[in-house]
């Protein structure tokens, strides 16, 4: 690399309206930390002659995460900004696990986690983190506010459901149901081969019922692999209904791994590839379960009390 | 698209003419002629080109510069005291002979300088982990950890003091 980029126009909107009159008036794209446009601009993978920057437009730094109301990540709100929140560890641990564990760190304090899960990139991680924690894309456009479910967010690689011109305003998450807990891992750089892909990750949710020795929900997601992260339903469906233990897990993962398709040719780098995927899997809706099962909050015990004395 | 910007680094307002494709990178080095911040991988993921933005570290490889005209922007050359003494932190780095050939060392300040700020006393694997954005590819990493513990020592010892 090391190559300059070239010139584009490049305009500072104050409010959403304006970003939207300028992006449809110059065909602009939007930027907010620049870390997935500016090296791709700098590889002339992408030649955008116009940047609409959203740094300065007012509306778009809501950070709210709480056990009763949910998440609520605006699209300014950088990665590293969850770490210090303790509800973000506790309750949506998935998606801080994935921005604690960001490479290079610097990354967290640039990047944005909606230019993240923007990018479409496959083998990013906060989209598989936000997909098991049922994440919503928060939408508004010239055509008026919508709700996208990142299910159906990613349309093909590098391409979103976005139409252009539509700004993510926020990115949601529903609260917790009781006795849940969720967990993401990744695999960084189990690249052997140019068609290789660099790494894997995955990401689980897991609902325990009310005594806490059976599974009543769950979601499985697995990423990097393919053009977008998805969700396994046959895995799900084994996790259901039953207790959670070793060997349950043991089977989730190799649900997921039934419906994998080889990436390469060569048998000895998937052999590799599918037992890591294997693992992690296991490993991912291990912890989800042990967290759903060991969590305990002295502050949510109390505020439900209040609310029952009332 | 030529365009007037004001930058804060190191506590100074610098003026300048700045064009919109240019990293923040780009303007320290050939327009404010602050060429401590070193450019080597130009995609984010060497760390040679840390300097901090409102405290925290960043690429200023991968950040374009109009983007960081709202941020206070500190870089190696304003570690030293105005005189030219060396903060504890460089001071370490030299009697640990933290540097071989150099290139990474002023990324590998900048990340220390914000974690010392943020964690006075880290353990070494704090060290490492925040460290472990900048890359080095001659000293093996341990006389840089060893530096930083012991700047993270004395000031320790100078602020009891
Ligand atoms: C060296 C390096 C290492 C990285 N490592 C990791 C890693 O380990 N794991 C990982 O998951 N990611 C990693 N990333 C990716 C990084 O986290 C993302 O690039 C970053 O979070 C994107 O946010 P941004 O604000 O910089 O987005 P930008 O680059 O500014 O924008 C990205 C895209 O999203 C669009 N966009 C942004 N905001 C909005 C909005 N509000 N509405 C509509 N469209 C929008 C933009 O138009 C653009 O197409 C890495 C990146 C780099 C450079």
């Amino acid at each position: 690399m090391g190559r300059v980029l070239l010139p584009f126009a490049y305009h500072e909107p104050k409010t959403v309206a304006e970003a939207m009159e300028l992006a449809k008036r110059d065909a602009g794209t939007y930027i907010m930390g620049g870390c997935t446009l500016v090296p791709s601009l700098r590889r002339r993978q992408r030649r955008d002659k116009c940047l609409i920057s959203l740094a300065r437009v007012e509306g778009l730094d809501d950070f709210g995460i709480h056990p009763k109301s949910g998440l609520r990540i605006g699209a300014k709100v950088v990665a590293s900004a969850l770490l210090p929140n303790i509800w973000a560890g506790k309750r949506f641990a998935a998606l801080h696990e994935a921005c604690e564990q960001l490479y290079p760190p610097h990354i967290g304090n640039m990047g944005s986690v909606v230019g993240n899960l923007c990018s479409a990139v496959p083998y990013f991680d906060l989209p598989t983190a936000a997909l098991a924690l049922d994440g919503e894309m928060h939408v508004t456009g010239p055509d008026g506010d919508r709700v996208i479910a990142l299910e159906e967010f990613y349309v093909a690689k590098f391409q979103t459901a976005l139409k252009p011109g539509e700004i993510v305003t926020h990115l949601f998450c529903q609260p917790y149901k009781p006795d849940t807990g969720s967990s993401f891992k990744k695999i960084y750089r189990s690249r052997r081969t140019i068609e290789d892909l660099h790494k894997i990750n995955a990401a689980a949710m897991v609902t325990l019922d009310e005594e806490r020795d059976r599974i009543i929900d769950a979601r499985v997601v697995l990423g990097s692999w393919g053009h977008r992260p998805n969700r396994y339903r046959a895995a799900e469906a084994a996790l259901i209904g039953n207790a959670p233990n070793f060997d349950l897990f043991v089977a989730a993962a190799e649900a997921v791994t039934a419906e994998l398709l080889p990436a390469t040719d060569m048998d000895w780098v998937e052999k590799t590839r599918f037992a890591q995927a294997r693992v992690l899997l296991r490993d991912t809706i291990a912890q989800a379960a042990s967290r759903a099962k060991s969590r305990h909050d002295p502050f949510e015990d109390a505020t439900e009390m209040l609310e029952d004395a009332r | 698209m030529k365009m007037l910007a004001t930058f804060n680094v190191n506590g100074r307002d610098y003026d300048t003419v700045i064009e919109p494709h240019m990293t923040l990178a780009d303007v320290l080095r050939d327009k404010l002629r602050l060429t401590g911040t070193k450019r080597a991988c130009t995609a984010g993921n060497c760390g040679a080109c840390t300097v901090l933005a409102d405290e925290d570290p960043i690429c200023s490889c991968i950040t374009l510069a109009v983007l960081a005209r709202d941020k206070r922007i500190e870089t190696v050359e304003g570690l030293a005291a105005p005189g030219g003494a060396l903060s504890p932190l460089q001071d370490a780095f030299v009697k640990n002979n933290a540097a071989q050939c150099g290139f990474c060392t002023a990324g590998m300040l900048m990340t220390a300088q914000a974690q010392l700020r943020d964690n006075p006393r880290p353990t070494r694997e704090e060290v490492k982990q925040s460290i472990s954005g900048n890359i080095c590819r001659c000293t093996g990493y341990v006389k840089i950890v060893d530096a930083i513990m012991q700047a993270a020592e004395e000031i320790q010892a100078a602020e009891g003091a």
